[in-house]
């Protein structure tokens, strides 16, 4: 329609020449430069906004509340916190429980034992498919050689969560994670503390 | 450069392809646009149930959790549970009752009602027992709050992990063997 009537030289006759190309490209141009910014913005504090609802939900953070539980009254807490707080192990994360490919690692429980079976059992109900029980500060940066804080960085999603929950600095000694994520690609994670005798 | 000083206005082709980059950026922005407002819309949802969910949570688990249960029993669209937990202060056992129902898509907890919204149903409640198959009298017991958030179905567990050896339990409390 613009094409014919330009070629009649405009509807009210003002119309003589139209656009130039070089108008046009220029044109096109300078709303793709304000739109895309825009776009990509957006699309991001979107994204953003959706992985921050996964993290710590209630019912995530209950159930892992219940996991802490039973590991006080069926475990002893204070073997996981030796083994971080031992200076020559380099250790900041322990994993204690993980299925991949139906595959289950439990290192909390290794023999059979009925405290194993309800441990796996408590897991499976909950939707658990990791836990880990790390330091409460520098869990990726203080010993970054160490073969499962590789690993760990590999999984880009868990680290992402890590370096969320690490913006919290308080610096206490006696305190601990136990990180969790659950099948439904949800993150949650409690402290801990070392108990005394 | 003669193309570039074009007397005429637009080719035709030059109209379409800057109509369609137009287009194309629009449209992105209006789908992104609709989008977050219904990313917010159903946030505000979101954010009134999770209130809800921690009272639950804090009325339920409370006692459920943390107190030895001495029996369950079935009452009318729901359940009465009694807890014992002993005070070293007194040097008694404190017994409490909990009676958990729903009426009319309301949950009731003793006389605390968590009322039935435009978008939440609550449509249940059950006590699942756990068993684990190598020791038949080794069982944990989750209290499951069920509910429809609009179109999709929610349920809230709370485990009991305490001591169920001498605990009484109704015959129709569902067992699910791991």
């Amino acid at each position: 329609m613009v094409w014919i009537i330009t070629q009649q030289q405009g509807m009210f006759g003002l119309m003589n020449k139209g656009f130039t190309l070089i108008e046009t490209v220029i044109c096109v141009v300078t709303i793709t430069i304000i739109a895309v910014p825009l776009y990509v913005l957006t699309r991001n504090v979107l994204n953003a906004y959706n992985t921050r609802n996964s993290y710590d939900t209630v019912e995530n953070l209950y159930d892992l509340n219940s996991v802490k539980v039973f590991l006080y009254k069926n475990y002893d807490v204070n073997i996981l916190c030796d083994l971080i707080d031992d200076n020559s192990a380099k250790n900041t994360i322990i994993p204690l429980y993980q299925i991949s490919n139906t595959k289950v690692t439990n290192n909390i429980y290794k023999n059979f034992s009925e405290d194993k079976e309800i441990f796996e059992s408590l897991m499976r109900s909950m939707g658990i498919e990791l836990l880990l029980f790390t330091s409460y500060n520098d869990i990726l940066d203080k010993y970054p050689e160490n073969d499962i804080v590789k690993k760990t960085k590999e999984d880009k999603e868990l680290e992402n969560y890590i370096k969320y929950i690490s913006k919290d600095y308080t610096k206490n000694q006696y305190m601990y994670r136990l990180i969790a994520r659950f099948n439904n690609g949800n993150y949650s994670s409690i402290n801990m503390y070392r108990l005394k005798y | 450069m003669n193309q570039l000083k074009n007397t005429k206005g637009f080719t035709i082709v030059e109209l379409c392809v800057s109509i369609a980059i137009t287009a194309v950026i629009s449209i992105m922005i209006i789908s992104l646009t609709i989008n977050m407002n219904l990313t917010l819309a159903q946030n505000i949802k979101y954010k009134q149930f999770n209130e809800e969910k921690i009272i639950l949570y804090k009325e339920l688990a409370t006692n459920f959790s943390t107190h030895n249960i001495t029996k369950i029993e079935q009452i009318e669209n729901g359940f009465s549970i009694n807890y014992s937990k002993y005070s070293l202060y007194e040097n008694i056992d404190i017994v409490k009752t909990n009676n958990i129902y729903i009426d009319n898509g309301n949950l009731f907890i003793d006389n605390q009602k968590f009322n039935k919204t435009n978008y939440i149903e609550y449509t249940g409640i059950k006590i699942k027992k756990i068993v684990i198959p190598s020791n038949h009298n080794n069982f944990y017991l989750i209290l499951s709050i069920e509910g429809k958030q609009d179109t999709n179905s929610f349920s809230l567990d709370i485990y009991y992990l305490n001591d169920t050896t001498n605990l009484v339990l109704p015959s129709n409390i569902e067992v699910g063997e791991i």
